[in-house]
């Protein structure tokens, strides 16, 4: 604190402090403290600075004179407190974390550590020494560098000094960083990096504990009337991680590019809405939505003009399985090859590789959109999770605390068990925002019986479509008219059951959340079952529109191939008027978002799952409309 | 993964030790040999008469790919499946399907989920089929000692869904309280829509305890789908009002059934379930049990809002 700054050391008796300059770096106070012994105005003896300083107005500066950061330094709330990154990108291109190695990287890594300063304390006497100290847990959690009095390198003083990574797990946390007198007169430029993101309430709560005192030649801690204990504290958060959800204005989609037909029609939607697209050949899953969730840490930085800014870095949080049992096809693997870079961070949250199940695909893991109802306040959204799920990836969620705590929407009854089978969010011109997509076999059913009572039943669903024709293709037909389908007992029974829990859900759903019925949109199609062990577990027979990718005003689904009738796919029609309209006030201006279909039969249908399941879309600074930190969690 | 692991838990509620014991060396889960000798020998005739018109079936039956790992791997969730592979080749698989269950695995080498898989999907593929052949080999499956009790539940399934007044009566009996295949027997009832399996269901629901009572609701709900009459191209008004009578009963007398009770009635969609369950609110109210009362308002208005929604 400012008041607590500077001061005489107490044990000359004599209290005489004035307060600093601000070239002593203790702000703008100027009104020099008369001591007992200073009858005439002189103050008696050196004035000593024992002040550490963070940026806690947030304005991208731990600025010693500016009183905005010296008062607010041990606090943090909406309005004040200091923070960091952890900076798990890779600014030098050598396919290692920043923070996994021991040194300061290149490129705009100093972009993603934090400075902090040590004031000088220019009357401190000769063999003064200081000393920075954090508290033991965040040690191990963070990285923090000392600037040379040369302006020219930094180095790694306290925190974590080894490298303490998978390849290298020796770890060596200090929590001490001694300063010389030099420096002590001087004072010094420190900065801090997260090794880590918060894991587990009960764990590192994220917070950085900052303690900076001075001893004297004969080892005597200096104190004065402000610091009487002769320490200054300050207090950092590390940036939390923040999961992506419908509404953030994306500005890439990735998928694999396997199905050309698939990748056409997502190209077709990212070229109009002008964003990038990336596709990737390299790795042989291509459920891009499930092998990683995307997610940001984001801290205000100042630009260069003087002004403040958002920075921070994608993350890719990686699944814990992959596609076979060796550690080669681990997602993390793979991320840390294609996916990390400057600016894009990779984290793995899971204890064990190999571990989980479906359930812990990211499709099975969303975010509601910001939303409040009675006394509940979600600002930046709320983790949407199903069953199942790894307990340390809960504990990951809800120790965040900016998201949660997630809600569950049962995904055990069906065949993959993701919420993104049933659910969806798109933006609307509402007051609230947003409105929820749902599957509804009732309504697939529904039309199709309004078509057959139309003297239609004979018209063909999935015409032209294969079921599992692995090895020679067009042998198993997947072609049904409206009539056989109706008649189809098995469908029928699974679209029921799958619709009693797709309304129980809803129901609580809505009581959570506050929706109201016009909020939500039913999305057509049946579902069928398959049995495995001694239960029937449900996945969509017709294409699952739901399961749809969202950026910005657009949308895009897997094509229907419902029964063409006087020309149109009734389904793609049916779709293009609820979505693609006023008629629901979707979009941000209400009059209905930018409606693509794209054929993902082959590669994703077929196999279980949707356009949602097959891509993964992420977006760069500012990422979100809301700043964490000014929601006061 | 999640769906494995179910399976696991399954195998530990099954009392078997009344079943007879008997190997399967020539099919994927029977062995033809045990097999009455007329039905053995009526099916290997019709099997082998045909192969050659079929051989595409045959070959395709003999090699399923939702259980080869390199094809499974591919799935959204990775785990073996048949089911639907098999369902998709129609009727003719019917023939195909019989040789490969009871006189030739044709498929080795797989691990024993996969083995599973492939048994489950196949014994419901043959049982959407709804072909009476299939029945000798479909008991044999449900009786024999050595099927696990996934593999018996399906087996039951395809049963019910024969849904012949045998099939119930053999279904119903080993739905009764303690038998070795209780479970199997009221899953495969709940396949068969039928006065008969309904009112077999009752019984069940009047007497079971703990799971059982749960699964013979849910059976009933699966007896009474408004969707699968429908699909039948009959209204199944009578068994569905049985099924829906019988399931708001069951949810007025006991708390543990209502959450499956609630699903059930909702299937049935009989146009009387209101009445029935305005009548038992009316006498919970008169008996003070304020707790009934507030969950059967609950069914009542989630009915009203069900219907709106049509």
């Amino acid at each position: 604190m400012r008041s607590h700054c500077v001061g005489r050391v107490s044990r000359l008796s004599v209290v005489a402090v004035l307060l600093a300059s601000a070239g002593a770096g203790c702000g703008d106070d100027t009104q020099p403290f008369l001591g007992e012994g200073g009858a005439d105005g002189e103050p008696l003896g050196p004035t000593y600075v024992i002040d550490i300083v963070v940026d806690a107005n947030r304005n991208g500066v731990a600025d010693p004179a500016d009183p905005a950061d010296q008062d607010a330094e041990e606090q943090w709330d909406a309005s004040v407190g200091a923070m960091f990154l952890p900076n798990l990108d890779d600014d030098d291109a050598d396919q290692i974390r920043d923070a996994d190695d021991t040194k300061m990287n290149g490129g705009n890594d100093a972009l993603d550590i934090v400075a902090f300063r040590v004031s000088a304390c220019p009357e401190c006497s000769e063999g003064s020494t200081g000393k920075v100290e954090l508290d033991d847990t965040a040690a191990a959690n963070v990285r923090v560098f000392a600037h040379g009095l040369d302006g020219s390198t930094w180095s790694l003083v306290a925190g974590e000094t080894g490298t303490c990574s998978e390849e290298d797990p020796t770890c060596t946390p200090v929590t001490a960083y001694s300063l010389s007198t030099e420096q002590v007169r001087a004072g010094a430029v420190l900065a801090i990096e997260g090794r880590d993101v918060i894991r587990q309430e009960g764990g590192w709560d994220g917070f950085v504990e900052l303690a900076y005192s001075i001893t004297d030649a004969e080892g005597t801690l200096l104190t004065t009337d402000a610091n009487p204990d002769g320490v200054d504290r300050a207090k950092m958060r590390v940036a939390p991680w923040l999961l992506f959800g419908n509404l953030t204005d994306f500005d890439r989609v990735w998928s694999s590019s396997d199905s050309g037909v698939f990748v056409n029609g997502i190209e077709d939607a990212t070229d109009a809405a002008k964003i990038e697209y990336e596709r990737y050949s390299n790795y042989g899953d291509q459920w891009t939505q499930d092998f990683f969730q995307t997610g940001y840490f984001a801290i205000p930085i100042a630009t260069q003009d003087g002004g403040v800014t958002v920075h921070g870095m994608r993350v890719a949080n990686a699944r814990p399985w992959g596609r076979s049992n060796s550690d080669a096809s681990l997602p993390i693997r793979w991320l840390n090859k294609n996916y990390l870079g400057p600016d894009q961070a990779t984290l793995a949250v899971y204890h064990e590789p190999h571990s989980g199940d479906s359930f812990d695909s990211h499709g099975n893991h969303d975010l509601i959109p910001a939303y409040s109802n009675g006394g509940d306040d979600y600002p930046l959204g709320r983790i949407l999770i199903g069953s199942g799920i790894l307990d340390e990836t809960k504990a990951f969620y809800n120790a965040q605390g900016l998201q949660s705590p997630y809600y569950i929407a049962y995904t055990d009854w069906l065949l993959v068990g993701h919420v993104d089978e049933y659910l969806s969010f798109v933006p609307a011109n509402t007051p609230r925002g947003w409105k929820l997509l749902i599957a509804s076999p009732r309504m697939s059913r529904e039309m199709l019986l309004e078509a057959q009572a139309a003297g239609n039943g004979a018209a063909i669903v999935h015409q032209g479509k294969q079921w599992y024709d692995w090895d020679t293709g067009g042998e198993i037909p997947a072609a049904i008219s409206i009539d056989d389908l109706l008649a189809n007992e098995d469908i029928m029974e699974a679209s029921q059951d799958a619709q009693v829990t797709i309304d129980e859900e809803r129901e609580k759903l809505q009581a959570e959340i506050g929706l109201t019925d016009d909020e939500i949109i039913e999305m057509p199609f049946l579902f069928g079952q398959e049995m495995y062990g001694a239960t029937s577990y449900k996945i969509a027979y017709q294409p699952g529109t739901v399961n749809a990718l969202v950026f910005g005003d657009y949308i895009v689904m897997a094509k229907p191939f419902g029964p063409q009738i006087d020309g149109d796919d009734i389904f793609e029609a049916h779709i293009r008027e609820q979505l693609g309209t006023a008629m629901n006030d979707l979009g941000k201006d209400g009059q209905g978002l930018e409606v693509y279909f794209t054929d993902d039969w082959d590669l994703y249908h077929r196999l279980d799952g949707e356009v949602h399941c097959g891509t993964n879309p992420d977006a760069s600074a500012p990422f979100s409309n809301v700043n964490w930190w000014e929601t006061g969690r | 993964m999640k769906l494995q692991s179910k399976i696991v838990a399954l195998l530990t509620f099954g009392v078997i030790a009344a079943l007879p014991t008997d190997a399967h060396a020539g099919g994927l889960v029977v062995d033809a040999s045990k097999l009455e000798a007329k039905s053995r020998t009526s099916l290997a005739t019709e099997i082998a008469s045909s192969r050659s018109s079929l051989a595409s079936v045959y070959a395709k039956v003999r090699d399923v790919q939702g259980v080869k790992p390199e094809v499974y791997s591919k799935f959204r969730n990775p785990v073996p499946t048949a089911g639907r592979e098999l369902h998709a080749l129609g009727k003719d698989a019917l023939l195909p399907m019989l040789e490969v269950l009871a006189f030739d695995e044709a498929q080795t080498g797989l691990a024993a989920h996969e083995k599973e898989a492939l048994t489950v999907g196949m014994l419901y593929a043959v049982g959407e089929i709804k072909d009476a052949r299939a029945v000798p080999v479909l008991t044999s499956v449900l009786m024999s000692r050595s099927s696990s009790d996934p593999v018996a539940m399906a087996a039951a399934s395809a049963l019910g869904k024969m849904c012949r007044s045998s099939d119930v009566k053999l279904l119903a009996e080993q739905a009764k309280g303690g038998n070795a295949r209780e479970l199997a027997g009221i899953f495969g009832l709940g396949e068969c829509r039928s006065k008969e399996a309904a009112d077999a269901l009752v019984v069940v629901i009047r007497s079971a305890k703990g799971d059982a009572a749960v699964q013979a609701v849910r059976a009933l709900g699966n007896v009474g789908s408004s969707w699968v009459w429908a699909a039948k191209k009959d209204e199944g008004k009578a068994v569905r009002k049985l099924a829906s009578d019988a399931l708001v009963d069951a949810f007025a007398a006991s708390s543990s059934l209502r959450k499956e009770a609630s699903r059930a009635i909702l299937k049935c969609d009989d146009e009387d379930a209101l009445v029935r369950i305005r009548s038992a609110k009316d006498k919970a109210s008169k008996a003070g049990r304020t707790a009934d009362v507030t969950d059967l308002g609950d069914l009542e208005a989630r009915i009203v809002k069900h219907r709106a929604r049509k």
